[in-house]
């Protein structure tokens, strides 16, 4: 939010707020006047119906000045909510790049591709398993090997998303389902796909998932498998021990 | 006034993350990777407020919070915990140890503005 639309906020608030003290002003003058003519006897005699019909006229204005300043008011609130949240959301995307490509250490990056799905996304059971017929664990978090027998590249979530090349998530646990992989995230390099992260569940506390967390799947996907290549390369050439 | 914030976490993500939300609302921003080094800053740069990470390596955030506590030159500092489990008796810990409130990972910013901003305007 900018200076200059802060300021003339405030300026348009202030000259609301000086319009609506000068019409009180007003009326309580007008209030004045006719009580001081009913304690008179009624000399003048009751104030007349147009004058009674100008001031209701007069304060259903200043109700509808008060509801549209409060609606502004509202919306501008809401817009300050908005841009914080995309400020969060572009803070959270960032940390996350970086720390996926801070190292050309292997461990190091699967740490990365860890702390992004424990801290970001908020789930503290998963996996992360090569791209072969056996889904050879690299790391597991909160779950045995043995949550992985079973599961195969072909079929299931995991098998639609080797096929469309794009994480998948399921909304709720699917009942009957024997896998309980909720997120298969295909880390995805020079157009192969390389591991998958496979979430089971998410920390008990986390709702729905929301778009920020389709967003950092994605990027995990792209970005998480490229500096594993990168690592493995590096590796390779024998840079890690020069 | 700037306000001057300690960001306590072992994952420098997360520390990464916290950092660029706090600075963008203009707070002071500084960080500590476990609980011992938390103890030391404040009572070097007397934060006016702490966001402390529960799980962490050498000395826990319950531990790093009890002895900010019992320390004269940090009891005052408010203290927001950081937890992956919300859990009753887990927030119960916390505000044994004498924390002021607490957050869930993953951290809602507009949670945590909020919180601090509570906590700060109460203590200015």
């Amino acid at each position: 939010m900018s200076e200059l639309r802060r300021s003339r906020y405030v300026e348009r608030v202030r000259e609301a707020t000086r319009s609506l003290f000068e019409d009180l002003l007003e009326q309580n003058r007008k209030l004045c006047l006719s009580l001081a003519m009913l304690g008179q006897g009624r000399e003048s005699g009751p104030p007349e119906l147009g004058e009674l019909e100008r001031w209701r006229t007069q304060q259903q204005s200043l109700l509808e000045l008060l509801e549209a300043a409060d609606r502004e008011t509202r919306s501008f609130e809401e817009q300050v909510a908005d841009v914080e949240r995309q400020n969060s959301n572009l803070a959270t995307l960032y940390a996350a790049g970086h720390a996926l490509h801070a190292s050309l250490e292997r461990e190091q990056v699967l740490a990365a591709i860890q702390e992004i799905v424990i801290n970001l996304v908020g789930s503290e059971q998963f996996a992360i398993v090569r791209a072969d017929e056996q889904l050879s664990p690299l790391a597991l978090f909160g779950v045995p090997a043995s949550r992985l027998a079973g599961l195969s590249p072909r079929t299931g979530i995991i098998g639609r998303a080797l096929a469309e090349g794009r994480p998948l998530a399921l909304p709720r646990a699917v009942p009957g389902d024997a896998t309980g992989v909720r997120v298969c995230v295909p880390l995805v390099a020079a157009g192969e796909t390389r591991a998958f992260v496979l979430i089971f569940g998410f920390l008990p506390h986390k709702g729905e998932l929301v778009p920020l967390d389709h967003e950092l799947f994605a990027l995990v996907g792209s970005q998480a498998a490229t500096a594993l290549h990168a690592a493995e390369l590096f590796a390779a050439n024998g840079a890690g021990s020069a | 006034m700037t306000r001057k914030i300690l960001l306590v976490d072992d994952s420098a993500t997360v520390l990464m993350m916290e950092r660029m939300i706090l600075a963008a609302e203009r707070f002071e921003v500084l960080t500590a990777n476990n609980g011992l080094e938390a103890q030391e800053k404040a009572r070097r740069e007397q934060p006016d407020l702490i966001l402390m990470d529960i799980v962490m390596p050498k000395v826990t955030g319950l531990e790093a919070c009890k002895a900010l506590r019992a320390d004269p030159t940090t009891s005052h500092i408010p203290i927001i915990l950081v937890t992956t489990r919300g859990e009753p008796q887990t927030v119960e810990q916390g505000y044994e140890v004498g924390c002021n409130d607490y957050v869930t990972k993953p951290v809602n910013s507009s949670e945590l503005l909020s919180k601090i901003r509570n906590i700060l305007g109460a203590t200015q």
